[in-house]
Parts: structure tokens; C-alpha cells; sequence
């Protein structure tokens, strides 16, 4: 009877330490996710670097293959510009063992002649953890088509 | 002989090891390859097999779609004029057991009087299961035009 009692005691604890660890893996992927997508929005260098892996790959909305160093190139101090407010929806996040993919929704909202108008992009991250430290490995974004008009 | 039968065995290991390393890169590009001529002839049985349960994808349009509406567009049926031409893989990166491929596909459409050609970049995440490899994840985004409008 003890016996059972310590196997069902080891599986259970088991048991949660894993969805434990997989519930603090997704949020630590959701904080580095975060943190990249608003260095990204306000042209922050330093943390893009720091945020990203040396085989970082990225696929822009023009559906432009860029390596890491043209990424970066990007976001050189002399090519700042501002960027429009960002809400940032983690919609769905996957973990499998040391690699993460997440689904993100963008939403920017941009104010001309008066008038506010919203566009989103839906972009898919890759993350991968190295030395305990989550970097983003690949990223992908597509303009999100809008519903058609109404008549 | 104990150690010599060691270290052969240590070697062997090490060799065989080596050897499905190699041959992973080769599986998931025959993966994709596979995925996308599912993908082209409607094929839902063979997207069923060649996706994991958890597979998400975003399409050109910046839809967020899981497995089950993946595939009952697919059984739907061909409703697009578009055909793949070409489906090229640019670049495979493997993070142990997952895999990161990032492909070039190139369209033909045929219209009334003029062929169009397009292209799309795709970033596909497949998972090794067991003796499988499965994609988990699809990502599309319409590259801008390559060779533009041919008579």
C-alpha cells in the first residue's frame, strides 16, 4: 500500500512539475516575444541583437527572405522612424522541449486626415532555448487580408 | 577486449548516430515536398498523414487556421485557378527534433488570355514523432512579383 501510495505520489508530482514547466517555458517565451516585437516598433537595436539568435531568419510582409544581419541592418539608428501604437495578441503557444512556436496577432492603429484606421499582421515566431535562455530563431508575418466591404 | 569492445560499440553508436543526423534534413524535405503536392492536388487523406494533430497554419490571406479547418478546406475541393510550378527549399535548419525549413514557391496562374506568375515564401516547422516527421506549423506571405506578367 505504500508503495502505491509513493508511485501515485511520485506521477502526480511528476505529472505537475511538467505542466509547470510547460506553463513557465510558454510564459517565458511570451515575455521574449513581447520584448522583440516592441524593439522591433521602436527600432531598439541592442535588444533586437540580444533577442535574437546568430541563424535568425526572418520573413517580412513583402515576403522578403532576410538573414539576421539584413534584419538588423533595419533597424539602424538613421533609419528610425515613428512607428504607430501596436497591441500585441499572443494567440497560441507551443512548446516542444527546447523549441517554441507562437502565433501572434499585430494590431497598429494609424490616424490620417482625422480619420483611424487599424491594420493587423499575423506573425508566426520560432524560439529556441540555449543555456536556459530563450532566442528568437525565425519569424514570419503576413498582412491580414481585411473582411470584405459590406454592400 | 572488454574496453576495445566498448569503444567499437561507442563508435558504431557514435557513426549510426551521425548517419540519421545526416538523414533528417533529406526526411523533411521530403516532407514538405509531399505537404505541398498535397496541398496542390486536394489530397486530405495524405495531409491528414503528413500533419501532426496540433498543426496551425497561417495562409496568404492571414488566416489563422488549425488542422480540422485546414483540412475541410481541402475537402472542399480545388477552387482556385493557381498551380505550383515550383516548390524550392532555401534553407533547412535543424533544432534537434524539430526542423525549420524555409521555402520558395513560385505560381502560375492561368487566366482567359495571359498566363500570370507569382510567388509565396513559406516557413514550415515539422517534429520528429517517433520514427516520423510531422509538420506542426505552416506559415505563407505572397512575395512580391518575381518575373511580373508574361504574355
Amino acid at each position: 500500500m505504500k508503495l502505491f501510495l509513493a508511485v501515485v505520489a511520485v506521477f502526480l508530482l511528476g505529472a505537475g512539475g511538467s505542466a509547470s514547466a510547460r506553463e513557465d517555458a510558454g510564459a517565458a517565451v511570451t515575455r521574449v516575444t513581447g520584448k522583440f516585437l516592441e524593439a522591433q516598433r521602436s527600432f531598439d537595436l541592442p535588444a533586437i541583437r540580444a533577442l535574437t539568435a546568430e541563424n535568425y531568419v526572418e520573413i517580412s510582409p513583402a515576403g522578403e527572405l532576410d538573414d539576421r544581419e539584413k534584419m538588423l541592418g533595419f533597424y539602424a539608428p538613421d533609419k528610425k522612424t515613428q512607428a504607430p501604437p501596436m497591441a500585441v495578441e499572443h494567440e497560441l503557444t507551443r512548446v516542444f522541449g527546447d523549441v517554441a512556436i507562437q502565433t501572434v496577432k499585430l494590431t497598429y492603429t494609424m490616424t490620417a486626415g482625422g480619420e483611424v484606421r487599424k491594420m493587423s499582421l499575423r506573425a508566426t515566431l520560432v524560439a529556441q532555448q540555449r543555456a536556459g535562455e530563450w532566442k528568437l530563431v525565425s519569424a514570419q508575418y503576413t498582412g491580414v487580408r481585411p473582411p470584405p466591404a459590406r454592400p | 577486449v572488454s574496453f576495445l569492445r566498448l569503444l567499437a560499440c561507442a563508435a558504431l553508436l557514435a557513426i549510426a548516430g551521425h548517419g540519421h543526423a545526416r538523414g533528417a534534413p533529406d526526411a523533411v524535405a521530403a516532407l514538405t515536398g509531399q505537404f505541398m503536392e498535397a496541398r496542390q492536388a486536394y489530397d486530405v487523406a495524405a495531409l491528414e498523414a503528413l500533419t501532426a494533430e496540433d498543426y496551425v497554419e497561417v495562409t496568404e490571406a492571414g488566416e489563422l487556421r488549425r488542422r480540422p479547418a485546414m483540412l475541410a478546406f481541402h475537402a472542399l475541393g480545388r477552387r482556385e485557378v493557381y498551380r505550383v510550378l515550383q516548390v524550392e527549399p532555401v534553407q533547412t535548419r535543424m533544432l534537434g527534433d524539430v526542423a525549420v525549413q524555409t521555402v520558395l514557391l513560385s505560381y502560375k496562374t492561368i487566366a482567359a488570355h495571359k498566363d500570370l506568375y507569382s510567388a509565396a515564401r513559406a516557413t514550415l516547422v515539422a517534429r520528429q514523432m517517433g520514427e516520423q516527421w510531422k509538420l506542426v506549423s505552416a506559415h505563407f506571405t505572397v512575395a512580391r512579383p518575381l518575373r511580373g506578367e508574361r504574355e
